[in-house]
């Protein structure tokens, strides 16, 4: 079985369902499938890759079920300060073993977003050869899943301007702009540049809305209590409202 | 009346075009569509959606406001005139906690969050005996009915932030169904009712801050329900490197320890508001949900450990 072969039964197979099932805009879940006799040769550098590629954020771990090469998983891990989190209801990577009916050659996929995402580039590039070029085949399948950082954060598509409760208007972020907004109780000077938006000016008493930090994320918010202004960044949407 | 037949053709087409343009302008106002908008109350700011005819949405608009505006103006903390019916009703709702609680839930922190500063955000530690102090007029079972009115003793000041909220929320989202909305979300700063399918056709998406980190502690999937979260991150000033925040054990007049943050999740908003604050301040907060078995609770203590108490939800842990 080649790797392209190895996809095709990946993807039929229902170890890949979850993730292929999931949404593309909820990113939640992504999976490394690693083949390799000794796989804590390898993870290492690649869960040091993901982190640098911002898939992966903290260094937590667990194994569910037993694996034949749990105890060095759990070694090669440790010495990079990655912390063994059994029992805890949200590692960050969670390690599986998975027998295959038959060997195949070594390799790693990572599939991401519903799509086999291809790994093989940079440093991962080398390691992928010297997977690959190794003669002797493998039939552990060992998958380590990670939930993906929430994009609550994502950067914003546009900014919504209310007063007094109604929408006003929708501003490109990529536009550059100034606006300047009468309201019932004076007005507020706002700007957009560089896929941000801040308020310049305001006449409200205390300038909190000015002093603000520029908001560029979706879900961002600049309010002025005073004026009943409200400047609030759309964007992708994770989820339909949040508590907290 | 003319038979349209008889009309010329270029004016019958006309008429046509008008009477198109008329249909699709009386469509546009009939059809339901998701609107979304936010009004600023209890000083923070307010998320309405809903799913109506454009027609409908200065309704909804009339009875938002109708509603938070009573809650702010008889929930007010300067409020003395404590023998409105909501008043009553609300109080009705704050015994129940306090005794489900143990004491946990207590109406009558006012002087506490006054002593530490929240309310005014002149933040400061007091020493142990203004404490002591303060806390001789902390008693909600000192609140007396009498002629159809509280009664509180000298000194006594009721904090009605754990509930009112909630309870606005409850009472508006009552209101938009009667009016015929079956689809929508009211989310007052975090305490929220939601019911109906969410815009994709599917529950609503409810994502859980995380009390330390940007992004979510994981998301509810839940429609018909609400949902209210108290935390040690929402207001708090920092001393030595020691966080206080605004969420009192009534007991020791000193903030909550042990936990970052509670969501509760249930039927009414009221009672996940005043139940999140309950389990925030009591060390056993499984004894009092126990008492609300529709009930749920995601609770993160302070070590960061997660754990789901009472009825069971859809909880998608990230």
């Amino acid at each position: 079985m080649d790797r392209r072969d190895f996809l095709r039964w990946l993807l039929a197979s229902p170890l890949a369902a979850p993730l292929l099932s999931t949404p593309r805009t909820e990113g939640a879940n992504s999976a490394l499938y690693l083949i390799a006799d000794n796989p804590q040769d390898y993870l290492p550098a690649i869960v040091t890759e993901l982190k640098k590629r911002g898939l992966v954020r903290e260094t937590r771990f667990s194994l569910r079920g037993p694996h034949p090469f749990g105890g060095e998983l759990r070694a090669a891990l440790a010495r990079m300060g990655w912390e063994y989190a059994s029992g805890t209801p949200s590692p960050i990577l969670t390690l599986t073993f998975q027998p295959l009916r038959q060997p195949v050659s070594p390799s790693f996929t990572v599939i991401r977003n519903g799509r086999v995402w291809d790994l093989r580039t940079g440093k991962l590039g080398k390691l992928w050869q010297n997977i690959n070029g190794r003669s002797s085949l493998s039939a552990c399948l060992t998958v380590a899943a990670f939930p993906e950082p929430a994009p609550f954060f994502s950067p914003g598509r546009s900014a919504a301007v209310f007063v007094d409760g109604k929408k006003r208007e929708t501003l490109s972020l990529k536009v550059h702009q100034e606006r300047r907004y009468k309201t019932l109780r004076g007005e507020v000077l706002i700007r957009v540049e560089g896929g941000k938006a801040e308020v310049l000016a305001s006449s409200c008493r205390h300038k909190i809305c000015q002093s603000s930090a520029p908001a560029s994320l979706t879900g961002e918010r600049i309010v002025c209590a005073p004026n009943h202004f409200l400047l609030a960044i759309d964007g992708p949407r994770f989820v339909d409202t949040v508590t907290g | 009346m003319v038979p349209v037949l008889l009309i010329p053709s270029p004016a019958r087409k006309s008429l046509f075009l008008v009477l198109f343009l008329v249909s699709l302008m009386t469509g546009c106002q009939t059809r339901s569509r998701w609107h979304e908008y936010t009004i600023l109350f209890f000083d923070t700011v307010c998320d309405i959606q809903v799913f109506c005819p454009a027609s409908q949405v200065e309704e909804t608009h009339e009875v938002m406001g109708r509603v938070f505006s009573a809650i702010e103006a008889h929930f007010s903390p300067d409020r003395s005139d404590l023998s409105s019916a909501p008043v009553l009703e609300l109080y009705g709702i704050a015994r129940r906690l306090h005794a489900d609680s143990g004491g946990y839930f207590d109406i009558s922190v006012g002087p506490l969050t006054r002593l530490w500063g929240f309310p005014t955000k002149a933040y400061r530690l007091p020493v142990p005996e203004e404490i002591k102090a303060a806390l001789l007029l902390v008693d909600q079972d000192a609140i007396r009915e009498q002629s159809g009115s509280l009664v509180l003793g000298p000194g006594m000041r009721l904090d009605w932030g754990g509930l009112a909220k909630g309870w606005g929320v409850d009472l508006a989202a009552s209101a938009l169904r009667e009016q015929g909305i079956a689809r929508g979300f009211i989310n007052a700063g975090g305490d929220l009712f939601c019911w109906g399918k969410n815009p994709a056709g599917s529950l609503w998406r409810v994502g859980v801050k995380h009390p330390r980190a940007q992004g979510y502690l994981g998301v509810l999937s839940v429609s018909g329900v609400g949902v209210a979260t108290s935390g040690d991150y929402q207001r708090y000033f920092e001393k030595d490197g020691i966080r206080y925040h605004h969420i009192f054990n009534p007991r020791t007049g000193y903030p909550a320890r042990g936990k970052r943050s509670v969501t509760v999740i249930g039927p009414e908003t009221a009672l996940c508001d005043g139940l999140s604050t309950a389990l925030f301040s009591s060390p056993a907060p499984e004894k009092i949900l126990n008492r609300y078995p529709d009930y749920s609770a995601v609770i993160v203590d302070e070590t960061g450990k997660l754990r789901l108490l009472g009825k069971s939800f859809p909880f998608e842990i990230l």
